[in-house]
């Protein structure tokens, strides 16, 4: 099956800043994507790049289409929920389903509706009167009632409280995806999403540092926990990427280590990705 | 054509509260014009009933000496003796230049509501996509599978056709309240204007608004597209920018070259808009032995120099906010 996207050499500055650094990727369909990265990364410019929203150097193909010149025929079938509100603040949540059905062939204006009978949303209220979070629970469901095979999602729990934050991905989850769609998730936060993860990415300064399926990583890296005193004896061995102390013990993250002989040495265990991130980005949780 | 119809729509929901409250406004000038009006007009009658005939002495118009004009009912029908100099004039030549305080008073109107969308039309532009990136909507349309070209050309067509739409009705409006005011006036002014307005070709009229608003539309471009183009990467007060800076600019070239020839291009953009309604009411000058109307002026309109001009400025300005709209520059 052919890539989902396909990015060659993504270049993209802001005068003397290089917001993406020569960027090469190719996703497959049907995988669902954490794109993972801290405050100024690059994540919100290479999704900008995906949908075409800005210009960029170098070759991309989302969906098989070019994004700068095929924008419009790539968003009937790409649907993207940004990290801050963008519905026009001026329209009535009915305004806006009616502009939806009028402007996207590919909107259920029923499933929409349905999604927000859900919601505390009220239909003849002005966008801009609406909270935060019903800014984003609306943009979710115009979004998903698109039925588009991409759903790209930029930091979307963006100022939500927790209980928005895990009705947002249970909704995504339920009401989107299926072994045909595709979720490209960016976020900071991976504590949030990293258990609905097929993949992830990690990106800094431009530069992407890491792209893997969550059994590959599992299988990379691995979490030794040793007593404290034998700490500096191993750390010479192991060279672990990172580590950090908790209740008297030392945690080493370790990458490619023969898990055989770890064992052997204290209690092993697989890293979440939040701490494979934190040492890959060379700091110490 | 579906999208282009959804995308107006939209312009139309957003905005209607200005061209509706526009339409209230005109309206409720219209009706202080009759309110007044019809004062005067009691007091006319009152002093007709009371005296029998009114006297109007030394009547002038245009710094020519008419005479005096006496004016008494007859059952319904109308009589004027004029006496003094004016005499030898014909009631027919009489009436024709009586009418031309009323052609004068269609003319200030016109050119008052022709002004006033003018102006309203400037906020329009200058907005049109400034408000979109303040409220960063302009995201969430070019997330939608719709081309720029129609995202841009919706706002245009939309600026456009409100000003030529919003024109026409309220030109109309105010044409249905003058004959109203008249009707109100009452015998004589009645009959003196039902001869007037009887020799007005109304499609003619029309044709000829129309002709005009086609006319000022294609050479407003250039300034609703600078408008619209400002609007895409100020953080602020897009219309004060967009109109102060040329003016600005002007202004400091005159000083430090010592030439005026921006200001004097400035200037000739706005009167040209004028000097249109000027030569289009050539009954101003002529009375009735002009034309009433230079209607089919159209095609003369549209082909000449000064419309290349502007439609090429506009195209290059047009690339430019498409090259700038596609950057997503917040606001703010």
């Amino acid at each position: 099956m052919s890539a989902l996207i396909e990015l060659k050499n993504i270049s993209k500055s802001y005068g003397d800043l290089k917001a993406l650094d020569n960027v090469s990727l190719e996703i497959a369909p049907g995988r669902i994507v954490g794109l993972v990265g801290p405050n100024g990364a690059g994540k919100t410019t290479l999704l900008r790049a995906l949908t075409g929203e800005l210009d960029y150097n170098g070759e991309a193909k989302v969906l098989g289409y070019e994004p700068r010149s095929q924008r419009a025929e790539l968003m009937l079938e790409t649907g993207v929920i940004h990290d801050i509100s963008v519905l026009p603040s001026w329209m009535k949540v009915k305004e806006l389903l009616d502009f939806m059905h009028g402007i996207h062939p590919g909107f259920d204006r029923n499933k929409a509706e349905s999604f927000l009978k859900t919601t505390t949303i009220p239909m003849d209220k002005k966008i801009k009167s609406l909270s935060k979070g019903m800014k984003t629970q609306l943009h979710l469901a115009i979004t998903l009632a698109t039925e588009s095979k991409l759903l790209i999602l930029d930091e979307p729990t963006h100022g939500l409280d927790i209980l928005f934050r895990k009705q947002l991905y249970s909704s995504v989850l339920e009401d989107y995806f299926d072994e045909e769609k595709s979720l490209l998730i960016s976020t900071h936060q991976i504590e949030e999403v990293e258990h609905i993860l097929s993949d992830v990415i990690f990106i800094n300064k431009g530069k992407i540092l890491l792209y893997a399926s969550i059994e590959e990583l599992g299988e990379r890296f691995t979490q030794l926990t040793i007593p404290s005193d034998q700490a500096d004896e191993l750390r010479a061995d192991l060279k672990p990427m990172s580590e950090y102390g908790i209740l008297g013990r030392r945690v080493f993250l370790l990458e490619n280590a023969d898990t055989k002989a770890l064992v052997k040495m204290g209690d092993i265990q697989t890293p979440s990705v939040a701490d494979i991130f934190v040492a890959l980005m060379g700091g110490e949780a | 054509m579906k999208t282009l119809t959804v995308l107006l729509k939209r312009e139309w929901l957003e905005w209607r509260r200005v061209a509706i409250g526009t339409i209230l406004i005109v309206t409720f000038l219209n009706f202080l014009m009759l309110l007044s009006v019809s004062r005067g007009s009691a007091f006319f009658h009152d002093k007709l009933e009371r005296d029998g005939h009114i006297n109007l002495e030394d009547i002038q118009i245009n710094d020519e000496s008419v005479g005096d004009v006496d004016i008494r009912m007859n059952g319904n029908d109308v009589e004027i003796t004029i006496d003094g100099n004016g005499a030898s004039k014909s009631v027919d030549k009489w009436m024709s230049k009586m009418a031309i305080p009323i052609i004068f008073g269609l003319r200030i109107g016109m050119m008052g509501i022709f002004g006033f969308v003018l102006f309203l039309s400037m906020f329009y532009f200058s907005d049109a996509l400034f408000k979109e990136r303040e409220d960063n909507s302009t995201l969430f349309y070019r997330s939608l599978p719709v081309n720029d070209h129609y995202l841009l050309g919706s706002k245009i067509a939309a600026g456009l056709i409100g000003v030529i739409g919003l024109t026409l009705f309220l030109s109309v409006e105010y044409l249905i309240f003058m004959r109203l005011a008249i009707w109100i006036s009452g015998e004589p002014f009645n009959t003196l204007a039902a001869s007037v307005l009887s020799h007005i070709s109304y499609i003619g009229m029309f044709w000829d608004w129309f002709s005009y608003l086609i006319f000022a539309a294609i050479h407003m471009a250039p300034l609703a597209l600078f408008l619209i183009l400002v609007g895409t990467f100020v953080k602020g007060k897009p219309l004060l920018i967009g109109l102060g800076a040329p003016i600005l600019f002007s202004i400091s070239w005159a000083i430090v070259f010592q030439n005026i020839a921006f200001i004097k291009y400035i200037a000739k953009f706005f009167w040209g808009f004028n000097q249109v309604i000027i030569d289009q009411w050539e009954l101003m000058e002529k009375g009735m032995d002009g034309e009433m109307l230079v209607s089919g002026n159209f095609w003369g309109y549209l082909f000449n120099f000064d419309t290349l001009i502007s439609v090429l400025v506009s195209g290059l300005l047009y690339y430019a906010i498409w090259h700038v709209y596609r950057r997503n520059i917040p606001a703010g």
